[in-house]
């Protein structure tokens, strides 16, 4: 008898909702990778209005033309750097969301404003607790997270149990030399140290105890900052650790001056390391409790500038990957003939990404009263 | 209260602060002398200029190494001038005599942020880092109006690509929200009133000077911060250091860099950024103001600063006796430890304070110092017992008592102790 049928046989199921989520260890976790794209991306030129007469007007010298872009239905079609994922897109494991931005941003289109918008879901620029801590608002002993590089951003918040890290592999080998500490201080930088360096001592644990040796996938990956990242997440989903999100970030894609090649460069590196992730999980069976999101703190200006590049927007398209996506386009195609002092205008509050995850991919509630947006079946 | 005569701790507050690392020598000066004369003595020492800068080469010969296809060639000589110049800052930073200033170089390289990659071009941020030092200690006015015609801030921002017919509102932006009102100051329209007057600023691509393009340029014709006639870049920028918000922003920055990582404390921020402006923008009046203040020397503020890597790296090697590292291995650490030189990872610069300290790189902190612990020439250590050890390289009790019976022991044990990160 599993858990679950032992607390049904107790007449307790209809409480299960209340339990806190390490009653459930032991059950398979639904994971998210949340990929950043640094910098501000031009969804523009990644998920193209290539039929839409007003995009060429905007764009005499950056629109990617129609027999460059990869179609995808409706007058929408991909980079061509975006290739790699075409098979998720025809296997219906690719969702769309179109016009995502932040509702009535007030604040001047800064990167910084912005992205500390996007990791907080709060209006708050002082906030330091990442979305996550709000949808996981639970005490957890196990790691409930890990990014890869230096900042947690919507991972960070006292009690959301995520670490980052660079190499998975030295992370383990070094952290077991380390000594313990008190875990109180009144001087708050101190705290924060102590605080660190417990965190450590117990992902160092965890992660000897988990962490599988299962080398041989990193030569599955592309080689690079960014494939090498999406290994480390790779193995440690494959090792069972069961957290509920992944992060790690690609850029700059901050393209104020010659945009095109940067942008292709950038858009290769992103499509061949998800297109190699996506073939781990699917060899590996977990394709379908993975899912990958992207964001990215604002879309570009519609208009291109003087410069071969694209000022700061704010509305944009992301992409959501994985075997339990619904695929397809979401949100409608911002119309371009009706800018907002040269933004596309949002359509879809960013929370509601957050939501849809919340409520549909992980079960729980959402702190953010918007509506979902049903690219999770 | 600000000390009249300096003991063992409030010295190590000092240097480890206004200056880099805890030099055992600095101290020793310092001690049972006034905060008053001190400070003075820091500001009015000469400024100790680098010597031997690294010659570099200039963009025009690998700009013509590029065209005529050696690429592979280029780009390695460009890595190696990328790294002969971080190593020597480096170095420069572990021998100079006068720290005050490598203090405010670090301060306003983290303010003025220009990344060499994506400057690409070496021998320009050789330059503006030139600048930055000229300006450290100098007048904020001048920096200010420098740093707005320097090559390697043209090309960081694209201001050298800011043509009237579509105004690039990268530096502008930049501007306002970094390096002089802040965020929520202003209104997108005074970025696009300040991006056309800066339109036409750029560099001459054979000289790598500052030219004025009149043919790109279209002075501004709209309001800037509620004032009209403020047509070009010249004018932005006076009446940014004419708006009461630019002093503040600044000396908000110098609370976090020198005092606390906690909110600033209104008032003094008001007395600090009132001296600023008094003064004319002359930066050794703030700095003045800053470590002559209650709220620097105040208990509740000391160890509540985080080390930045630079701090961590350099300040080791100044405080204690340690035979040299090469100077790849410094530039390599400061990068594993979040702080590359020179490439910020954001025009705002390094984060700071708890975000130097991250389970990765605690652990790289860890590793880094007993990697050149072991150094350690234990006969050049100065006669201490374990207490005065601990005044003279922890800013507050350590977080474990410090294990050992030799002074070698006890140090070590510092080292590793949480508090060495803080200062």
């Amino acid at each position: 008898m599993n858990r679950r049928d032992f607390l049904k046989s107790l007449g307790a199921l209809p409480l299960l909702h209340l339990l806190p989520a390490s009653v459930e260890a032991g059950q398979k976790q639904r994971c998210v990778v949340l990929v950043e794209l640094k910098g501000g991306n031009d969804s523009l030129n990644t998920l193209v209005p290539y039929q839409d007469a007003a995009y060429y007007r905007l764009r005499p010298q950056l629109a990617l033309r129609e027999q460059q872009v990869l179609p995808l239905g409706n007058g929408m079609g991909l980079h061509p750097a975006m290739q790699p994922l075409l098979p998720l897109w025809r296997n219906g494991e690719m969702a769309w969301i179109q016009g995502v931005g932040i509702p009535g941003q007030n604040l001047a289109r800064s990167h910084f404003t912005s992205i500390h918008t996007w990791d907080t879901a709060s209006e708050d620029q002082h906030s330091q607790q990442g979305w996550l801590s709000r949808v996981f608002p639970e005490q957890a002993q196990h790691l409930q997270g890990v990014v890869i590089g230096d900042e947690l951003g919507p991972l960070a918040g006292g009690h959301f149990n995520a670490v980052n890290l660079h190499d998975i592999d030295a992370f383990a080998a070094y952290i077991s030399s380390l000594p313990a500490v008190p875990t109180h201080s009144s001087n708050p930088m101190l705290a924060h140290i102590l605080a660190t360096q417990q965190r450590l001592l117990n992902a160092g644990a965890e992660v000897s105890h988990k962490l599988k040796g299962n080398q041989a996938i990193k030569q599955q990956f592309p080689k690079g900052a960014f494939g090498e990242g999406l290994a480390s997440i790779a193995r440690l989903i494959l090792s069972d650790f069961n957290m509920p999100v992944y992060k790690i970030g690609l850029g700059n894609f901050d393209t104020h001056v010659s945009q095109p090649n940067l942008h292709q460069k950038l858009l290769g590196e992103l499509a061949n390391g998800l297109a190699a992730f996506s073939k781990v999980m699917q060899a590996h069976g977990k394709w379908g409790d993975v899912m990958v999101l992207s964001y990215s703190e604002f879309g570009r200006r519609a208009a291109e500038n003087h410069n071969m590049g694209t000022d700061h927007g704010s509305a944009a398209a992301h992409f959501a990957i994985g075997g339990g996506v619904k695929g397809g386009m979401y949100g409608t195609h911002p119309d371009l003939d009706a800018l907002n002092e040269g933004d596309v205008r949002n359509s879809l509050d960013f929370r509601s990404l957050y939501a849809s995850l919340a409520r549909r991919w992980w079960q729980r509630s959402s702190p953010w009263p918007v509506a979902d947006i049903p690219f999770i079946a | 209260m600000i000390p009249t005569s300096l003991d063992l701790s409030s010295a190590r507050h000092l240097a480890a602060r206004a200056c880099i690392g805890e030099e055992w020598k600095l101290l020793q000066a310092w001690q049972g002398v006034s905060a008053q004369t001190t400070v003075r003595q820091l500001l009015d020492a000469k400024p100790h200029l680098p010597g031997n800068p690294p010659a570099l080469s200039s963009w025009g010969s690998w700009e013509s190494m590029l065209e005529s296809g050696e690429m592979s060639q280029a780009r390695e000589r460009l890595n190696r001038d990328k790294m002969a110049l971080k190593q020597w800052w480096l170095q420069h930073l572990l021998t100079t005599t006068t720290p005050l200033t490598e203090r405010m170089v670090m301060f306003w390289h983290n303010h003025f942020t220009t990344s060499i990659n994506k400057v690409n071009q070496p021998d320009l941020v050789l330059q503006q880092h030139q600048l930055v030092r000229q300006h450290a200690l100098g007048n904020f006015r001048d920096l200010l109006h420098a740093i707005a015609r320097d090559p390697a801030m043209l090309v960081y921002l694209d201001g050298a690509m800011n043509y009237k017919e579509q105004p690039n509102e990268n530096f502008a932006r930049e501007l306002l929200e970094l390096f002089t009102l802040g965020a929520g100051n202003y209104r997108e329209s005074d970025i696009k009133a300040a991006a056309r007057a800066f339109t036409g600023w750029t560099v001459d691509r054979n000289s790598n000077r500052f030219v004025f393009a009149a043919q790109h340029h279209a002075p501004n014709t709209q309001p800037f911060l509620g004032k009209t006639g403020v047509a070009d870049g010249q004018q932005v920028l006076d009446a940014l250091l004419a708006h009461p918000r630019t002093a503040e922003h600044i000396a908000e920055k110098c609370w976090h860099a020198f005092v606390s990582t906690g909110t600033p404390d209104k008032a003094e921020i008001r007395k600090w950024a009132n001296a600023f402006r008094e003064s004319g923008y002359e930066i050794k009046a703030l700095l003045e103001s800053i470590l002559l203040s209650e709220a620097f020397w105040a208990t509740q503020h000391r160890g509540m600063l985080s080390k930045s890597p630079l701090d961590l790296i350099s300040g080791l090697f100044r405080s204690l006796p340690l035979s040299p590292a090469p100077p790849q291995e410094l530039v390599k650490f400061a990068e594993k430890l979040g702080q590359n030189p020179f490439v910020p990872p954001t025009p705002k610069g390094w984060e700071g304070g708890k975000a130097w300290i991250t389970t990765q790189s605690l652990l790289d902190r860890y590793g880094i110092l007993f990697h050149w612990s072991r150094n350690l020439r234990p006969a050049n250590l100065p006669e201490l017992d374990g207490a005065q050890i601990t005044q003279w390289l922890l800013p507050t009790a350590p977080a474990n008592p410090l294990a050992g019976t030799t002074r070698q022991q006890i140090l070590l044990a510092a080292l590793f102790d949480p508090a060495y990160q803080l200062k």
